[in-house]
């Protein structure tokens, strides 16, 4: 049975104004310790796609916005393609989430649409 | 001790940088979501900014209430629970409830996220005991 579904889309020129101002802080607040590590240059494709996914994912799990510490605790994999697999244990209770979702582009648009089943 | 006005003026020019909209939009009452347009990657954009601005850091819990919102007691069914909002207003007392309380749907918590909310938590984080009238007027 699906639970919820998310969608989010980010302007990749709004990416790019973000990163070029914030790259620092993305890496040390944004990304947790494994995307630190396998995202090295985090270009903005990257970033665009990391950030969509995890906004879309969080949307689907109807959770209130949790900051930087809710980012942090998601973690995706790619499955090939514009396909990939989400999970979030979020904060103190460790409530456990995970769901898939697809990457999808359009001009300056980058987007990502999660869903989760129960 | 930073002076109300140039605590106002400079969270102005930081929202106005972060959120690309006039100056003479972002007034006190003003919610960074329903009235500036504010977006997730705004938000992440927003705190950076102050933190480079004022020079300190934002612990995530300071401004947004996740430690809160995980918690069972506080959210039943995407609804804040009365003791949710007790909680909400012991931890975050920058925040104004009052409209909030009527319909306390949890997505709509992030209305409750204006300018002056930033302007009495900055206030007070760089060492006012609170942000005036005149400040917020």
């Amino acid at each position: 049975m699906l639970r919820g579904v998310g969608v989010d889309l980010v302007s990749r020129n709004r990416v790019k104004q973000f990163l070029s101002r914030h790259r620092g802080y993305v890496r040390e607040r944004f990304l947790n310790f494994s995307e630190r590590r396998s995202l090295k240059r985090l270009s903005l494709q990257e970033f665009a796609e990391l950030f969509t996914a995890k906004e879309a994912f969080f949307k689907a799990c109807g959770e209130a916005w949790m900051g930087l510490e809710g980012f942090q605790g998601m973690r995706m994999k790619r499955c090939g393609g514009d396909h990939f697999e989400m999970e979030w244990r979020t904060g103190r209770t460790k409530k456990l989430y995970r769901g898939e979702g697809h990457f999808f582009r359009s001009g300056d648009l980058v987007g990502a649409q999660a869903m989760i089943w129960r | 001790m930073i002076m109300e006005k140039e605590l106002f003026t400079k969270v102005q020019q930081t929202l106005a940088g972060a959120l690309g909209v006039d100056e003479s939009e972002i007034t006190p009452e003003a919610s960074l979501k329903r009235d500036l347009g504010a977006e997730s990657i705004d938000f992440i954009d927003i705190v950076f900014r102050l933190e480079k601005t004022f020079n300190l850091k934002i612990p995530a819990g300071d401004l947004f209430p996740s430690h809160l919102l995980n918690d069972e007691r506080f959210v039943k069914e995407g609804m804040v629970t009365a003791e949710g909002l007790a909680e909400l207003r012991g931890k975050l007392p920058y925040l104004e409830l009052e409209e909030f309380t009527k319909d306390p749907q949890i997505t709509k918590l992030a209305d409750c996220f204006t300018v002056k909310m930033l302007l009495r938590y900055l206030s007070d984080r760089l060492g006012k005991s609170s942000c005036s009238d005149q400040c917020c007027s």
